[in-house]
C-alpha cells in the first residue's frame, strides 16, 4: 500500500490533463463536422468516440498501475500474439478493400494500432537484455528484424503511413542505448539512397558524402566497400522498384512536388486542408463556422484532416497551444527517459515519445502540405475507436515507466 | 540535441502554419469563399414603353423555364420522356437544348423554356415521378391588346443573345441565354432599357449543390430598366396601319414643327407576341424566307423613287435660280421627243397649255423636262440636299439608308465622264431614274416645305440636340415668294379642282391641308403611289409621307390615306370622306 500511494505521488498527471484537453479539443471538433444533420445517436461518430473512451481508460489504468517487472516479463508473448492478430483480417475477409480491419459486431478494430506500441516494449526488452553488444553492427540485426517483420505485413494490408511510424523509434531507441551514429547512418543510409536515387545529381552528392564519411571513419575496408556499393545497388534498383508502387502511391508522394498537378485528385485534399487553415486566420471562423468542413469541402475531416477542422474553426491561437502541448508531452516523456535509471523503462518512453511525434508530426505536415498525404491520425483528437485505445494505452505505459519504483 | 530535433521539428510546422494562417490569410480566405458562394444572377425588368400619351405599349412578363439537375435524376431517359409530354415538345428538342446549356451533373441545365402554366401544372401534379426536374421564372416582353398597333419596326423584336455579341459586351453583365434588343428601339435603347442584373449569392457544398443563400454577404438587387416614352400615339398608329393593312408600303406622320413622329408603319410587317419568348425555327424561317419582306422597316429601310412628289424640289430650284418665269409656257401633247428617245406624259392626252403652277398642281412631266433643260444638274441637286435628301435623318433608330439623289460626280462614276447626256435629266427632273429616298425623307423634307425652311429632324425617343450654329446652318433660306408660290401650289394638288389629289380634299375648311401626289414608275409592275403632304390646323402642323409600292395612282390610292388620317388626328375622324 505504502508503495502504491508512492507511485502515485510519482505519477506524472499533467500528461493526462493535456491528454484530456487535446482528446476534448477533437471531441468539438468531432462535434463541429457532424452538425449536417446532427443526431446523437449511437451511430453517430462523436458518441462513438466517447463510447470509445470507456475501454480507452480501462487500458489506461491497466497499464498504469500493472507492475514493470510483469510488462517486462509479458512483452514477448504479447508481441507474438498481437503480430498472430494481424493477420486475422486475412481470414475474416477485407474491408473497404483493405486488410487493416478486424469487424466485430459492427465495430472495426485496427491491430496495426496496437503493434506500434507492443513492439516498441519488446523492443525495449531486447536492448535492455543485450545491451552490451549494441556496439557492434550486426547486434542491430534483431532488433531491426522485431520491427520490420510487423511492418511487412502492414505494408501488406495496405496501410503506408502505419508501416512507416512503426519504423520510427528504432533509431531513437538504437541511439539511446548506446550505438554508435556511424552505424545508425550505415542502417539509414539505404533509406537515404532510395530517397536521393530519382535524381542524377542528389544520388550523386550522395554517394561522394557516403564515401568522404567512410574514408574518415575508416572501419574495416571490407565493411566499407560492401556498404558502398550495396548502397550504389540499392539507388539504381529504386527507380525499377518504384515502378512496381501502386498508381495511388506514387500519386502521394509526386503530390508532394507539385501541389497543383492534379487539383481534383489527391492534390485536392491538400489543396482544401490547406484551404480551410489559411482561412481560418489568427482567431478562426468559430466552433461551427467553417466553411470548408460544413460544406465538405475538407475531406476526411473526422480522421486524417482533424487538424485542418480545427486550424480553420479555432485559428491560429488555439493550434499553436494545441502544438505547445504536444511539445510539452513529447519532451516530458524525453526527460522522464533520461531521468529513469533502469534501461527498461527508459527505452519504452523513448519508444512512445517517438511515436507520439511521428505521428503529431507527419499528421500535421501533411495537413500543410510539408509531408505527402499517408494516413495518419493525429493522437487523441482523430476520429477512431482503436486509435484512441492505443493512445491511451501508450499514455498509461509511459505514466507508468516514468515512475521510479523500488521493485 | 534530441530537445533540439522535437522542438526544430515542430518550429518547421509552426512557420508553414504562419505563413498559411497569419500571411497568406487573405488569399486563403478568398480561396474558401471562391469554393463555397456561387453568385447568381437576378435578371433586371426591363424598361416598359409607353406612348406619348402615356399608354403602355411593351411591359413584361413572366414565362417558365423547366429544367433538370441530371444527378437527382431517377431515371434520366424515363423522365425526359415524360417531361417532353408534359410540356408539349420533342424530346429531340430536349436533348438539344440538354446539351445546350448543361453545365455539371449538379447544376440545372434548362431543357425547355415558355412553358405555360397549364403545362407547369402537369409537371406539378406528376413531381413524385420527376426528381431532379425544377421550373424557374424567365421575364419576356408583354405587348399591348390587341386590336392594338403592332409598332412592330419601331419598337422591333427582342432575340437570345449571341455568341459574338458575348464576347463584344463581355464587359456588361449579359450571360448566355439572356435577350437583347435586335432591331427597331429595343436596339437602339438597348442600354437604357435593359438594366443590371443584381445578385444573389448561394451557399454551394464540395458537390456544387445549393444549400441556401449566404448569410455574410449582402445580396446586390437588381437595377430595372429604364422606361421610355416614345412620340407615337398609339391610336394614330392603330388608324394608320388599319389603313395600309394588306398592302405593301410604309406611312410616316410627324408633328411637322417638332419633328415627333406620330406614326410609322411599314407593311407587311410582323407579329411582336411571336418574337416575345423563344421564336421557334419555323415562324423565324417564314419571316425570313417571305418575299414581301415583312422583318424590313420600309419608312427607314424602304429605298423608292420619289416620282412627282420631287417636282417640288425641281420647281423650288428653278424659282430660286431665276430658270422660270411663272408665264413662260409650254405645250404638253402627252409625249416629248428628246433625240431619238421619247418620254411620255402620266396623261396620254396631254394637258394642253402648260405654266409653272399648273405642271406642278396637275404634275405634268413635259413642263419639267423643258424646265430641267434650263438647269445645271449640280444646282438642281444642291436644292434636294438641303432638304436632307442623300443623307440619314438622324432618327433614333439603328438602321436607315440615305438614299440616292445624283450630282454629276455621281453620274460620272456610273456612266463614265461625257458618257452620259442631259436626256438622263429628263428623268430626275420627276422624280424618275437615278434616285432613290425613304418615306422617312420624305415625310421630313415635306415637314420642313410646311416650316418655311426650318430644320427638322424626325425623331422617336430623343431628339438630335442642334446647336445654334447647326441650326442656322441647315435651315433652308428661300426667298419669300418661292415659300409662297410653293404653299400656294400645293394648296391647289389637294384644293383645286384640276389637282391631282382633289379626290382627298378635307371638307372642312378649318383644316388646311397641302401636298404632293407621286406615281412612280418601276419596272416591276404597277407604279408606286406616293403621297407626301402637311395640315395645318390652328397652330399645329402635321406632315405626312405615305408610299403603297405597286399601288397605281398617287392620287388615288395615297392620297386618300393621308387625308383619312389628318382628319383622324385633329379630331374629324367622323367626317372622313369614303372616296374610292
Amino acid at each position: 500500500m505504502n508503495q502504491f500511494s508512492e507511485k502515485i505521488r510519482g505519477i506524472p498527471f499533467s500528461w493526462l490533463i493535456i491528454a484530456f484537453l487535446m482528446n476534448g479539443l477533437g471531441l468539438f471538433a468531432l462535434y463541429s463536422t457532424s452538425t449536417y444533420s446532427i443526431e446523437l445517436s449511437l451511430h453517430s461518430r462523436f458518441v462513438k468516440q466517447i463510447l470509445w473512451l470507456i475501454p480507452s481508460l480501462a487500458i489506461f489504468f491497466f497499464l498504469l498501475f500493472i507492475s514493470k517487472k510483469k510488462i517486462h516479463k509479458y512483452s514477448y508473448p504479447i508481441f507474438g500474439l498481437t503480430f498472430l492478430v494481424l493477420f486475422i483480417p486475412y481470414i475474416t475477409g477485407s474491408v473497404a478493400g483493405t486488410y487493416r480491419w478486424i469487424s466485430i459486431g459492427g465495430m472495426n478494430f485496427q491491430p496495426s494500432e496496437i503493434i506500434k506500441w507492443v513492439g516498441v516494449v519488446a523492443l525495449a526488452k531486447y536492448l535492455s537484455d543485450y545491451n552490451l553488444q549494441i556496439q557492434k553492427i550486426h547486434s542491430m540485426l534483431i532488433p531491426i528484424a522485431i520491427m520490420l517483420i510487423p511492418t511487412m505485413v502492414i505494408v501488406k494490408q495496405p496501410d503506408l503511413g502505419s508501416a512507416i511510424i512503426i519504423m520510427s523509434p528504432l533509431i531513437p531507441m538504437l541511439y539511446w542505448v548506446g550505438a554508435k551514429p556511424f552505424h545508425i547512418l550505415l542502417l539509414i543510409a539505404p533509406i537515404i539512397s532510395i530517397l536521393t536515387a530519382f535524381n542524377y545529381y542528389t544520388f550523386t552528392i550522395w554517394i561522394v558524402g557516403l564515401a568522404i564519411i567512410l574514408y574518415l571513419v575508416r572501419p574495416n575496408m571490407k565493411v566499407s566497400l560492401i556498404n558502398f556499393f550495396s548502397n550504389i545497388f540499392i539507388g539504381l534498383l529504386t527507380p525499377f522498384l518504384w515502378n512496381q508502387l501502386q498508381p495511388y502511391q506514387k500519386e502521394r508522394v509526386l503530390v508532394l512536388l507539385d501541389l497543383n498537378r492534379d487539383p481534383y485528385g489527391v492534390g485536392y485534399q491538400v489543396i482544401q486542408s490547406q484551404t480551410a487553415i489559411g482561412s481560418g486566420g489568427f482567431w478562426g471562423k468559430g466552433w461551427q463556422g467553417g466553411t470548408q468542413t460544413h460544406l465538405k469541402f475538407l475531406p476526411e475531416q473526422e480522421t486524417d484532416f482533424i487538424f485542418s477542422v480545427i486550424g480553420e474553426e479555432f485559428g491560429f491561437f488555439v493550434v499553436s497551444i494545441l502544438i505547445i502541448f504536444a511539445i510539452f508531452f513529447i519532451i516530458g516523456m524525453i526527460k522522464a527517459a533520461s531521468k529513469s535509471s533502469e534501461r527498461f523503462p527508459s527505452l519504452v518512453l523513448i519508444g512512445i515519445a517517438t511515436l507520439f511525434m511521428a505521428h503529431f508530426f507527419v499528421n500535421i505536415s501533411m495537413t500543410i502540405n510539408l509531408l505527402p498525404v499517408k494516413g495518419l491520425p493525429l493522437p487523441f483528437l482523430s476520429y477512431g475507436g482503436t486509435f484512441l485505445v492505443s493512445c491511451y494505452g501508450m499514455l498509461g505505459l509511459a505514466m507508468n515507466m516514468s515512475v521510479e519504483t523500488l521493485e | 540535441m534530441v530537445y533540439g530535433i522535437v522542438i526544430f521539428l515542430f518550429a518547421i510546422i509552426v512557420s508553414k502554419l504562419f505563413y498559411l494562417m497569419i500571411i497568406q490569410h487573405d488569399k486563403y480566405r478568398q480561396l474558401a469563399d471562391y469554393n463555397r458562394i456561387r453568385p447568381v444572377l437576378v435578371n433586371a425588368p426591363r424598361g416598359q414603353i409607353f406612348d406619348r400619351n402615356g399608354v403602355l405599349i411593351a411591359a413584361n412578363q413572366s414565362v417558365y423555364s423547366v429544367s433538370v439537375v441530371r444527378d437527382e435524376m431517377r431515371n434520366e431517359d424515363d423522365e425526359l420522356n415524360l417531361l417532353a409530354e408534359y410540356i408539349g415538345i420533342k424530346r429531340e428538342i430536349i436533348d438539344l437544348n440538354m446539351k445546350k446549356y448543361y453545365r455539371g451533373r449538379f447544376l440545372p441545365a434548362t431543357i425547355a423554356r415558355d412553358v405555360s402554366i397549364k403545362n407547369l401544372s402537369l409537371i406539378e401534379e406528376h413531381r413524385g415521378d420527376l426528381p431532379g426536374v425544377n421550373y424557374s421564372e424567365f421575364p419576356i416582353r408583354l405587348y399591348m391588346d390587341k386590336p392594338g398597333p403592332q409598332l412592330s419596326h419601331v419598337l422591333g423584336y427582342l432575340r437570345e443573345i449571341g455568341r459574338n455579341e458575348l464576347e463584344k459586351y463581355a464587359n456588361s453583365d449579359y450571360t448566355p441565354g439572356d435577350f437583347i434588343g435586335a432591331q427597331g428601339l429595343e436596339k437602339q435603347y438597348e442600354w437604357r432599357l435593359k438594366g443590371f442584373k443584381g445578385i444573389l449569392y448561394y451557399q454551394v457544398d464540395a458537390l456544387g449543390r445549393e444549400v441556401g443563400l449566404v448569410m455574410d454577404k449582402a445580396p446586390i438587387p437588381p437595377t430595372p430598366g429604364e422606361d421610355l416614352t416614345i412620340t407615337i400615339d398609339s391610336g394614330l398608329q392603330g388608324y394608320a396601319e388599319e389603313l395600309l393593312e394588306g398592302g405593301i408600303g410604309s406611312i410616316v406622320m410627324m408633328n411637322a414643327s417638332t419633328g415627333e413622329v406620330l406614326a410609322m408603319v411599314s407593311k407587311p410587317d410582323y407579329v411582336l407576341d411571336d418574337f416575345a419568348g423563344f421564336i421557334d425555327e419555323r415562324s423565324w424561317g417564314e419571316y425570313v424566307s417571305d418575299t414581301t419582306k415583312p422583318l424590313l422597316n420600309r419608312a427607314t429601310l424602304g429605298l423608292y423613287p420619289p416620282g412627282s412628289a420631287y417636282k417640288i424640289i425641281t420647281t423650288i430650284a428653278a424659282l430660286e435660280e431665276y430658270k422660270v418665269d411663272p408665264l413662260w409656257t409650254i405645250e404638253c401633247s402627252g409625249i416629248y421627243q428628246y433625240g431619238d428617245r421619247s418620254f411620255g406624259c402620266w396623261k396620254p392626252e396631254g394637258h394642253g397649255t402648260v405654266n409653272l403652277s399648273k405642271g406642278l398642281v396637275e404634275s405634268c412631266n413635259i413642263y419639267f423636262y423643258h424646265l430641267i433643260q434650263r438647269m445645271e444638274l449640280d444646282v438642281w441637286y444642291k436644292y434636294g440636299r438641303m432638304f436632307g435628301f442623300d443623307e440619314k435623318t438622324g432618327i433614333d433608330l439603328p438602321e436607315e439608308y440615305s438614299g440616292i439623289i445624283p450630282d454629276r460626280k455621281y453620274m460620272d462614276n456610273k456612266y463614265g465622264k461625257h458618257r452620259w447626256t442631259r436626256g438622263f435629266l429628263l428623268n430626275v427632273a420627276i422624280g424618275q431614274g437615278d434616285i432613290l429616298v425613304t418615306p422617312l425623307q420624305m415625310v421630313r423634307f415635306i415637314s420642313m416645305i410646311a416650316s418655311r425652311g426650318k430644320y427638322i429632324q424626325p425623331w422617336l425617343v430623343e431628339p438630335y440636340q442642334l446647336s445654334e450654329e447647326e441650326k442656322r446652318d441647315k435651315r433652308v433660306n428661300l426667298k419669300k415668294s418661292t415659300w409662297d408660290k410653293i404653299h400656294k401650289m400645293t394648296f391647289d394638288v389637294v384644293n383645286a379642282f384640276n389637282g391631282t389629289a382633289y379626290s382627298s380634299r378635307i371638307s372642312d375648311k378649318k383644316i388646311k391641308f397641302y401636298g404632293k401626289t407621286g406615281t412612280a414608275e418601276n419596272p416591276h409592275g404597277k407604279p408606286h403611289a406616293w403621297f407626301v403632304g402637311f395640315a395645318v390646323y390652328r397652330s399645329e402642323i402635321v406632315s405626312i409621307s405615305v408610299i403603297i409600292e405597286n399601288g397605281g395612282h398617287g392620287g388615288v390610292f395615297a392620297a386618300p390615306i393621308a387625308s383619312k388620317l389628318i382628319q383622324y388626328w385633329f379630331g374629324f375622324g367622323d367626317e372622313v370622306l369614303t372616296l374610292q
